[in-house]
């Protein structure tokens, strides 16, 4: 087996040279900032086992060791920090070779505090997706606490002929703490491409202080916001009428195709409890349609 | 002038009539049921996003159309579908769009109309707009473009709602007061996204419900 792996994880004060991502290029700590990155490469050996083959990161994210799982490699993103801070900055770019398989994850829920400075902390991300390749996002919630900043910026190029799996799941707060869509703005952003064509252009920008979450209140008061879209293998036999199901007095969906064989559900949940069952059925739903077992994240559910 | 209102006259063949764009399955759902609904609906939905991300769009438009940069105006038309995340909102903007396009093509068959029509017959709706109100200044042209969007959101109300014509115009005088000013200052503004996951989500069930009385 031959994996080409370097590591930079957690070196807060780096060495003079020079990196790809910056990471000499200037401290990336400041009295109340980090500044991180994220470069993964997922390649394909010649029996068809996924193996990472490029890693380089550094605080706030760390990497997991990863597992091997219904022919993907199963790769947890960790966040040793417990959350991000006004001014954290991640700039993550993640590439699947042609014939890969990998699916991504969170063990726990992504959080942004409260901004002291009043900045924000952004989140930029690149996924590509070579041919015939595979990858799965499924991050646990991202929960921005009251008073937070943050922003993300999503990039997905997917060639004509990859899958996708890609979760997004907002939570309105710590509820159980009374904040409920109580964090100062969140600006969500993303392009996806397949192939050349730009296929979905989202851009939210999240205020509580106006108008701009209405309709996120307007059928539950205190709504988990889920947002999935499907590609490839995984929605050539798209579950139709298995979805439509999904549906009741604690979920509000609606799926429906983009074009070049794309598709998207969006959905709204009471509470956390239902957003959490809705991706704990939905996600094996796509795998079993697509006649896939669904790989093992590695943490309690799915 | 003249022709600003007859493109925007209600006997104007554009087949919008036909459309509610997601309204009819927030009524069926029990999120929009009273006149009170409707409004807020109106204001605090509509609005936004037509302040937010239609109008400055049709800003773009409209400055392509004015300097008749074809290849400008498709590129426009094609990062629509981008936007337009439910399948029927896409069609939806299509359909009226082609059918504006073919009577625009015999009323006014001007150069750029007929290569729009050629490269895109299925443009947009608010490109064809933008091209077919190009010879007005930006300001009438896009309470032109907004108009139709409040107006057939109205209309369609009437058929789904137990909302009687003056309510249904005293809300649309409203909605346009507070339109209108804001509209300007919209116009100069570079287009963004308007977070509606309600709208999507209804337009994403409306296309595959049993029953229903318009086509979006």
């Amino acid at each position: 087996m031959s994996i080409c792996s370097f590591n930079s994880s957690a070196e807060l004060i780096p060495p003079v040279a020079t990196d790809p991502h910056g990471m000499n290029s200037a401290l990336p700590v400041s009295g109340t900032s980090l500044s991180g990155h994220l470069h993964l490469r997922c390649e394909c050996r010649a029996d068809g086992v996924p193996y990472i083959s490029e890693q380089s990161f550094r605080a706030p994210v760390h990497l997991s060791k990863s597992h091997l799982d219904h022919g993907h490699l199963v790769q947890s993103i960790v966040n040793p920090t417990a959350g991000f801070f006004d001014g954290d900055i991640l700039d993550a770019t993640i590439h699947v070779a042609p014939g890969a398989k990998l699916v991504l994850s969170t063990p726990s829920a992504s959080r942004v505090y409260r901004t002291r400075s009043g900045a924000a902390a952004v989140n930029s991300q690149h996924f590509d997706i070579g041919e015939k390749a595979s990858l799965e996002w499924i991050p646990e919630p991202f929960i921005p606490h009251a008073g937070a900043r943050h922003v993300q910026r999503t990039k997905i190029n997917l060639h004509p002929t990859g899958s996708l799996l890609f979760f997004d799941w907002i939570a309105p707060g710590r509820v159980a703490m009374g904040e409920i869509f109580a964090y100062q703005q969140l600006r969500w952003e993303l392009d996806l491409f397949l192939g050349d064509a730009l296929i979905a252009r989202e851009r939210h920008d999240l205020r509580p202080g106006g108008d701009s979450l209405e309709a996120l209140r307007a059928k539950f008061p205190a709504a988990h916001y889920l947002s999935v879209y499907v590609a490839g293998k995984l929605a050539e036999n798209w579950p139709a009428a298995e979805l439509d199901a999904l549906s009741g007095d604690a979920v509000y969906l609606g799926h429906g195709p983009l074009t070049g064989g794309v598709s998207v559900i969006r959905a709204l949940c009471r509470d956390s409890l239902a957003a959490r069952k809705l991706i704990e059925t939905l996600r094996p739903l796509l795998y079993v349609a697509a006649g896939m077992k669904p790989p093992g994240l590695g943490r309690i559910f799915c | 002038m003249l022709w600003l209102l007859q493109a925007n006259d209600t006997a104007y063949p554009s087949g919008a009539y036909a459309h509610s764009f997601g309204l009819e399955e927030l009524v069926e759902a029990g999120v929009i049921t009273t006149a009170t609904d409707l409004e807020n609906f109106l204001e605090k939905q509509i609005l936004p996003a037509l302040l937010t991300f239609e109008l400055p769009f049709f800003a773009r438009a409209h400055a392509a159309a004015v300097a008749q940069d074809s290849d400008e105006l498709f590129a426009l038309d094609t990062e629509l579908d981008a936007w337009r995340i439910p399948s029927e909102l896409r069609d939806a903007s299509r359909r009226i769009g082609s059918q504006r396009l073919d009577l625009l093509a015999l009323l006014d068959p001007s150069p750029l109309i007929l290569h729009q029509r050629k490269i895109s017959p299925r443009s947009h709706h608010l490109v064809v707009t933008a091209l077919e109100l190009s010879s007005l200044p930006l300001a009438q042209a896009a309470r032109a473009f907004a108009f139709q969007s409040i107006a057939g959101l109205t209309a369609a109300s009437m058929k789904l709602m137990r909302i009687g014509q003056t309510s249904c115009q005293q809300i649309s005088r409203r909605t346009l007061v507070r339109l209108g000013e804001k509209i300007d200052a919209a116009l100069s503004h570079e287009a963004d996204g308007w977070f509606n996951p309600l709208l999507e989500i209804a337009s994403l069930r409306h296309a595959r419900a049993n029953h229903r009385l318009f086509i979006s």
